[in-house]
């Protein structure tokens, strides 16, 4: 298939690039070159290649090949970028300012590659769900989910087979239904409650009447779907943050870049 | 928000089709047959034969050679003969302009494929390009071009025949005379015109637009007349069309036509009652489907579709499972017939062995089993003769048994056949599809198609799914554009070159129509906008104007559409459903893998 | 959620606007949406005076920004915050802090640590603060400490050597080479090596191997593997004193057994040279001392005839010029006696003289000469004689400088330079006049009493002690030292037995008695005295490194190395070519040690330095390309025998025969024409020969240990980089390049 040759090139062209600049400094380190100014520009270069993905989601009315390129392009690019970046460094980092500059980068770059990897696991993940929902639309939806639920509760307690269902209800699932999945829920979404709450549910079946069963039953179908909209939100969100951290820091590492490259410059005395 | 811009609501016959229909034009036209012996009570006051004339047609002066329109072209137009003489060719007319182009079109595809590798395009692109390249090989097959030229320039350029004598002998063709209508069916059913037309000398031809024609065909001897022209005229350039036919001499061809019987099933606005079906289950709704020919009945004769599509389904248990479905231009019940004439001996002939149902409208035509034996099969390459029926289902006398569900034996999974069926999305021809296991809900193709239409998407990242494909809800640009059907004024009209299906916003009158026939919920009204994102709200009323919109594929733009390209995950793709080798190419092998 | 028909007039959503309604995920977002600015709709409805019930039935909102947008506002809040932060850092006081990439080396932390904050980068940065000079390159700003190590002309380039030095060593950066390098290399800078910043431990001088190789073409390995042999290290250079290690080793210790041990000689301890307390000669009193005063103090026990009056036949002195007239009586039997090549050195300067000298033998033996010119030649030569030894007696020491200069003048052909003149005072110095005034008294005008004391001792024939002189040359070679010392012993016995028992003819007169001058003991520290035997002149040396005699050494080197070669101007010459022989002219063995003449610094006035006296010592600040000190090795059991390293040439046996050939060859070289020649060559071949005693170190020795794992085999632990110092010497292939 034409993805896996794809994959195969891209993957043998970073090496390559990479095996070249390694050759490459070596050899101007035995020239008596200067190693960290050929290996900053190379880094430069490649970082400024990494921010053209932006550049061309900006640019969508221009006719300039698929998006989907570009992020090929994009995650290789930075691939090869962090491996120019520890040839850059020298180990350990001294000084405060280069510190900061190299945690930045690093930064990015690792919330790059845990984008890289969630933004194709995720969606298996998603599809797994029988349903697709819209991130946007899941708070009205888990309200619709609520609501209803709340209406099967209700009307379990009219015919007289005692409070139990109204009472689990009220004790277990109010809460469940109302309120939003916790912060790790949403790092790392899991079907634990779910699995809980319906064992729980199953297991009142030999309290309930004819009708309670049925409402018992429509609840448990109401948990699930709560579920799926948690989980939905969950992943969706997970997505939303780490693409949030992995661009949080662009324009910030674009400053401290300049800086640097201004600073040594001027302190070479070549400026 | 910005401040809204006051304009003048569009309303029906803001925009007639030509502005120079005089009142003296139009004298002499309604003294002129047909509209002579027409019955002017019948028409409705706000809609009088006047206004119709008036808005809806356009005279045309053609001088000798001229062509009105070519084969293959989409066109929302019938045109009248009122002076002079028109000559249809039946057979494929090819043009010296075109073989140029087509070799253009051919480099452009190769360097489209080359930057499609380096660009990393999907896989599925290329898919798409064999299918186009095929349909390429097969239309510069024909014999030789006829010469060609233009003239006229502007809103009126012609082009023209220069050897009208050689084209006449290269090809079959057939005269339309004096008060005769053509072009009409390609009209009414949405369909690219089957066959090209010019002017054999200097001659009158009053174009009609189609709501004018369905307008006037409220007089019943209007209406009488546009059946009668039809069958003999149109069925020689179709069969001429059909691949299984190219070699017959005119003398079958014409014997076929006179045998064959052309049948139409279902509603031909079939979206109201798809609407009311859907919610049924499959079973109820298959056996509501008119039935053209039924499994296990007698293999009378050949069925060729028209237009629409028909289901191919068998009997499995209680329920029917659909085989495949037939498109424009394919043929049920080939394979027995032959079976029967040739393979079958002193053994009892076979019956059908699958039923072909109607999904929606279905215009099919029959050619009787003895004809296609006398006429057709002799002139077949065996090569493209079906094989033998060993071990049918369906034998006269025998029990009937049924077969496994293995998926191996049929080209696309039955559930995703049922499902697009059912949907009827094997409608789309350009329909948007989203490999959810992809898709990163990132939204981009929704921002993109946003930018690119003025802040405003045209489609929903919404819609029905089938294991990991979405179907959103963007325009398919169908093979059969409902939409088109109730539109007043033409606003919604399919491109006449490429056939996509636009909404020209200047006619547009926001009445709603297209968007409630589309049975994908494809269409939605908005609240019109300027280029600035201004809304446009009524002079007179001060309530914001609606109107139509829906994807245009990014006509306007030349590329590949804007959502497609903002696609970081190569989730998102267009695929022609009505093409099931595609469709198990794209969407069934991937999944079997 | 396409179930179900959904309303087809409801909004399309905006995503590309920065603000979206609160109400919208809870699907109620009114049509109209938030402005830009992110207010709701109602809001501004409201400030427009319309209801905001006409819009749409939703509530007010708060309207939220859109993920696109929220994602775009933290970048950019993100990217103004680092901004403003590394403002501040600019302004903070300790900003250098801040900024600064790593501690310095401990090396240069010291100097910058009582350095202001704000002046320590541009102590080493140019323009790295306002008030620094501009257009300034960092290395100028390390040369002002650095100068001392490097020469400023030749900082930027390789070695610090000029690009003609690097030529001369084969440097030629041929120019496919210097396009690959990627910085050019004929263009140095210190940072290319020395990179600061590194913490206090980080060594500057730290250097990887394969660095020197970016220029040097010779690509090996390692030390161990491909690093070319020695060709000839350590390369001694130009022997100054002839001395034959293998035959002190072989012979003279073994015969005396004792251990033959290097550093008796080259070891002191006490001071520390280049190469660590290894020298060239620790002297020839620690040295030579214990062997060689002896036999030298034995050469001279009569002392050295300076000039010896000749004897002249009576009737000649009758006859013969007026002057001599009072010629001593006991010099008058027949012609006979020696002129010492000193002698004709003083009467050279003698106007009338030369043509009659011209007839003397080469040997100055009178008697020798042709009976033609005999009587001429020996009463020029007397008169001469009385007319000098009245002019000193009368002038003293100074008149005898000014003969000598005279004379000197006459050969040269030129005016003495101020180191001949220096020489002149030293030959001149503690001339005693009063023993000219006592020839004056005693012997030509007093020969009565003179004749008395003439007594039959056996006299050693002149001419055998001459023969001494000449013999002995070769006899320290051929090993007939100790006969000869034995010979000498003899003689001596005989004297003191003479003295001992006193002859019946030495009958104590009435005079007071004197007890017999004797050279050997009252001349024990050396000095002139007056052999009235056999009425000469006489001087007797102390022993080693005589002032008089080394400086008549030179004079006479001096006079030799400056003799004309066309024979019209050979003429004022004191003694005719054929004659020479330094061995005659020097009395003594200097010459068998030292090589007099020009010596290879260029100090040629330094008189000692000018004769090779002395060993040449390298100067303390030498860095040659090579380095190497002894003393680290010298603690190791393994090495600290010198011969370990320090290898007699291998193929010694013919190596002998040659050298006792070379000898042979020198001894019975007939004089002729063109024999000063190849006298000298034949000198320069005993030269090399001893130069090349040794065979050059093999790599394999150093090898041995100097491995990664072992001593380590860094180019930087033997060779220096910096080596465009004042002192740089150029190593021996080198100089050869550079006469090439």
């Amino acid at each position: 298939m034409r993805g896996t040759q794809r994959r195969w090139f891209s993957i043998s062209f970073t090496l390559l690039c990479l095996a070249l600049t390694a050759g490459l400094l070596q050899f101007v380190r035995d020239r008596l070159g200067d190693e960290s100014t050929f290996t900053g520009w190379t880094l430069l270069s490649a970082t400024a290649g990494l921010y053209l993905l932006t550049a061309r989601k900006k640019m969508i009315r221009q006719r300039l090949g698929p998006v989907a390129g570009w992020l090929q392009m994009h995650m290789y690019m930075g691939v090869f970028a962090s491996c120019v970046f520890l040839m850059h460094i020298g180990w350990p980092i001294r000084g405060i300012f280069e510190t900061a500059l190299a945690s930045a980068f690093v930064f990015v770059a690792v919330s790059g590659i845990l984008l890289g990897v969630i933004s194709r696991t995720t969606p298996m993940r998603l599809a797994a769900i029988k349903q697709d929902f819209p991130y946007e639309r899941i708070p009205q939806m888990q309200l619709a989910v609520a609501t209803d639920a709340h209406e099967v509760a209700l009307d379990s307690t009219a015919f007289d087979e005692g409070a139990t269902l109204s009472e689990y209800y009220q004790r277990r699932l109010l809460p469940y239904f109302q309120t939003r999945r916790g912060f790790f829920y949403v790092m790392f979404p899991t079907g634990g409650k779910r699995r809980a709450l319906l064992r729980e549910l199953a297991d009142l079946d030999r309290y309930l009447g004819e009708y309670g069963v049925g409402s018992r039953k429509h609840l448990a179908k109401m948990v699930q779907a709560k579920d799926d909209l948690d989980y939905h939100q969950a992943l969706q969100k997970r997505l939303q943050l780490m693409f949030m951290a992995h661009v949080a820091l662009t324009w910030a590492l674009a400053i401290l870049i300049g800086v640097h490259v201004v600073m040594v410059y001027r302190f070479q005395g070549f400026m | 928000m910005s401040t809204a811009v006051e304009v003048q609501r569009p309303d029906r016959w803001d925009h007639p089709l030509t502005d120079d229909m005089s009142d003296e034009t139009i004298a002499w036209l309604l003294q002129s047959f047909p509209f002579s012996d027409m019955n002017r009570e019948r028409f409705s006051k706000s809609a009088s034969l006047e206004d119709i004339l008036r808005n809806d047609t356009r005279l045309l002066e053609l001088s000798e050679g001229d062509l009105v329109f070519r084969e293959g072209q989409y066109g929302g137009s019938a045109y009248l003969v009122l002076d002079g003489g028109i000559r249809i060719v039946l057979s494929q007319l090819q043009l010296d302009q075109d073989r140029t182009r087509k070799r253009n079109d051919w480099l452009q595809q190769w360097t489209k494929l080359g930057r499609g590798l380096l660009s990393g395009k999907s896989w599925r692109d290329k898919q798409g390009k064999r299918k186009k390249s095929r349909t390429q090989s097969k239309v510069t097959r024909t014999t030789k071009a006829a010469k060609s030229g233009t003239r006229g320039d502007g809103e009126n350029t012609r082009i023209f025949l220069q050897d009208i004598p050689g084209v006449v002998d290269e090809h079959a063709t057939s005269e339309v005379g004096v008060g005769e209508l053509f072009g009409e069916m390609a009209a009414v059913t949405r369909s690219p015109r089957e066959y090209s037309a010019f002017a054999e000398r200097k001659s009158y031809v009053l174009e009609i637009r189609w709501q004018g024609l369905k307008l006037l065909k409220q007089d019943p001897e209007f209406r009488k007349l546009l059946d009668d022209r039809y069958c003999d005229r149109i069925l020689k350039t179709h069969l001429r069309e059909t691949r299984l036919f190219r070699f017959l001499p005119d003398e079958s061809i014409d014997h076929i036509v006179a045998s064959a019987k052309l049948e139409s099933f279902g509603n031909l606005e079939w979206y109201a009652d798809y609407r009311k079906s859907v919610g049924k289950d499959a079973r109820a709704r298959i056996e509501g489907e008119p039935l053209i020919a039924e499994e296990g009945s007698y293999a009378t004769g050949l069925w060729i579709i028209r237009g629409g599509f028909a289901r191919l389904s068998r009997r499995q248990g209680v329920g029917h499972r659909t085989m495949a479905y037939l498109g424009k231009g394919q043929i049920f019940g080939l394979s027995e017939i032959v079976h029967n004439c040739w393979f079958a001996g002193d053994s009892p002939p076979l019956p059908f062995q699958e039923s072909l149902r109607a999904i929606g409208y279905v215009d099919a035509l029959c050619v009787p089993k003895q004809v296609v034996k006398d006429h057709v099969l002799p002139f077949v390459r065996r090569t493209e003769l079906p094989p033998p029926i060993v071990d049918p289902r369906y034998q006269f006398g025998q029990p009937v048994v049924d077969a496994s569900l293995d998926a191996a034996t049929q080209q696309v999974e039955t559930g995703l056949l049922e499902f697009l069926v059912e949907r009827r999305l094997m409608n789309g021809h350009k329909s948007m599809v989203i490999d959810t296991e992809r898709c990163t809900r990132c939204d981009d193709c929704v921002t993109a198609c946003a930018t690119t239409h003025q802040g405003t998407p045209v489609f929903v990242r919404e819609g029905p799914q089938y294991g990991s494909w979405m179907f959103p809800h963007a325009c398919m640009h169908c093979e059969d554009p409902v939409c088109m059907i109730g539109c007043p004024t033409g606003a919604i009209h399919r491109d006449r070159e490429s056939g996509l299906v636009d909404i020209n916003g200047q006619t547009c009158i926001g009445c709603k129509t297209c968007a409630e026939s589309c049975p994908y919920d494809n269409i939605r009204m908005v609240n019109a906008e300027d280029c600035k994102g201004r809304a446009k709200v009524d002079t007179n009323t001060g309530l914001p104007i609606l109107q139509a919109s829906k994807c245009d594929f990014c006509a306007s733009a030349r590329g590949r559409p804007a959502c497609q390209t903002a696609c970081p995950h190569d989730a998102l793709f267009r695929v022609d459903l009505s093409d099931l080798q595609q469709v198990s190419t794209v969407l069934g092998k991937e999944k079997n893998a | 959620m396409d179930s179900g028909k959904q309303n087809v007039t409801s909004p399309r959503p905006k995503p590309n606007n920065s603000w979206v309604c609160g109400n919208f995920e809870m699907g109620a977002s009114c049509p109209k949406g938030p402005s830009e600015d992110g207010k709701c709709c109602h809001a501004i409805s409201k400030a427009n005076g319309e209801s905001p019930e006409e819009l749409a039935s939703e509530l007010p909102c708060q309207p939220r920004k859109s993920p696109r947008f929220s994602r775009q506002d933290i970048a950019i809040n993100f990217a103004i915050l680092s901004a403003g932060i590394l403002l501040l850092c600019m302004t903070a006081p300790q900003r250098e802090e801040l900024y600064v990439p790593g501690g310095l080396s401990h090396a240069h932390a010291q100097i910058l640590d009582n350095a202001l904050v704000s002046e320590r980068c541009s102590l080493c940065h140019p323009n790295s603060h306002p008030d620094a000079a501009p257009g300034l390159l960092q290395d100028q700003l390390c040369m002002t400490c650095h100068t001392a190590h490097i020469p400023d002309a030749t900082r930027r380039s390789p070695h610090d050597l000029t690009m003609e030095e690097l030529r001369t060593i084969r440097f030629t950066p041929n120019e496919q080479q210097k396009t690959m390098l990627m910085s050019a290399t004929d263009e140095t800078f210190c940072a290319q090596c020395h990179i600061e910043h590194r913490g206090g431990e980080h060594d500057l001088k730290a250097m990887a191997d394969k660095r020197c190789q970016a220029c040097h073409r010779e690509q090996f390995e390692s030390f161990a593997i491909g690093h070319p042999q020695f060709s000839d290290y350590p390369n001694i250079g130009e022997r100054r004193f002839a001395f034959d290690h293998r035959a002190h080793a072989g012979e003279y210790y073994a015969k005396k057994n004792e251990e033959f041990d290097c550093r008796s000689c080259h070891l002191d301890a006490s001071q520390a040279g280049v190469v660590g307390s290894v020298f060239r000669s620790v002297g020839f009193e620690k040295a030579c001392g214990s062997c060689h005063t002896e036999s030298m103090r034995s050469e001279f026990t009569n002392g050295w005839a300076f000039l010896q009056l000749p004897c002249l036949p009576e009737e000649l002195v009758k006859s013969g010029p007026s002057d001599l007239a009072d010629w001593p009586l006991s010099a008058q039997f027949g012609f006979d006696g020696q002129v010492s090549f000193a002698a004709r050195l003083l009467l050279a300067g003698e106007p009338t003289l030369p043509e009659s000298m011209r007839h003397l033998p080469s040997d100055g033996q009178i008697s020798k000469t042709a009976d033609e010119h005999l009587e001429q030649t020996a009463s020029g030569i007397a008169v001469a004689y009385r007319k000098v030894v009245r002019e000193i007696a009368n002038g003293g020491q100074a008149a005898w400088r000014k003969r000598l200069e005279s004379s000197l003048t006459q050969i040269l052909a030129r005016d003495l330079n101020e180191h001949e003149l220096d020489l002149v005072r030293q030959v001149s110095v503690g001339l005693p006049p009063d023993l000219f005034r006592q020839i004056e008294q005693h012997w030509f005008v007093g020969n009565e009493q003179l004749t008395q004391d003439s007594s039959d001792l056996p006299i050693p024939a002149l001419s055998d002690q001459r023969e001494q002189n000449v013999f002995r040359f070769v006899s320290t070679t051929l090993g007939a030292q100790d006969d000869l010392l034995g010979e000498d012993d003899a003689d001596d016995d005989l004297l003191l037995g003479g003295w001992d028992d006193d002859p019946p003819e030495t009958k104590p007169s009435k005079a007071t008695k004197l007890v017999k001058l004797n050279a050997a003991i009252h001349l024990e520290e050396g000095g002139w005295y007056l052999d009235d035997q056999f009425l000469a002149l006489r001087y007797v040396p102390r022993g080693h490194s005589d002032p008089f005699l080394s400086a008549w050494g030179e004079l006479i080197t001096i006079v030799e190395r400056n003799r004309p070669n066309s024979a019209a101007e050979d003429t004022r010459h004191p003694w005719s070519k054929e004659d020479l022989n330094l061995k005659n002219a020097i009395p003594g063995s200097c010459l068998e040690c030292h090589q007099l003449g020009e010596g290879t610094t260029s100090q040629a006035s330094a008189g000692e330095l000018w004769a090779n006296w002395r060993s040449e010592k390298r100067p303390a600040n030498l860095r040659q390309f090579t380095k190497f000190d002894h003393s680290p090795h010298l603690s190791l059991p393994a090495v600290n025998d010198c011969q370990y390293c320090h290898r007699f040439d291998t193929d010694s046996k013919a190596a002998d025969q040659s050298f006792a050939s070379l000898k042979a060859l020198m001894e019975n070289m007939q004089p002729d024409d063109n024999y000063r020649s190849r006298l000298v060559a034949m000198q320069g071949k005993i030269q090399n020969y001893l130069g090349c005693e040794f065979d050059s170190i093999e790599k394999a020795q150093c090898v041995a240990c100097h491995r990664p794992d072992g001593a380590g085999d860094s180019c930087t632990q033997c060779h220096h980089y910096h080596v465009g110092t004042e002192g740089f010497l150029w190593s021996q292939p080198m100089r050869r390049a550079q006469q090439k």
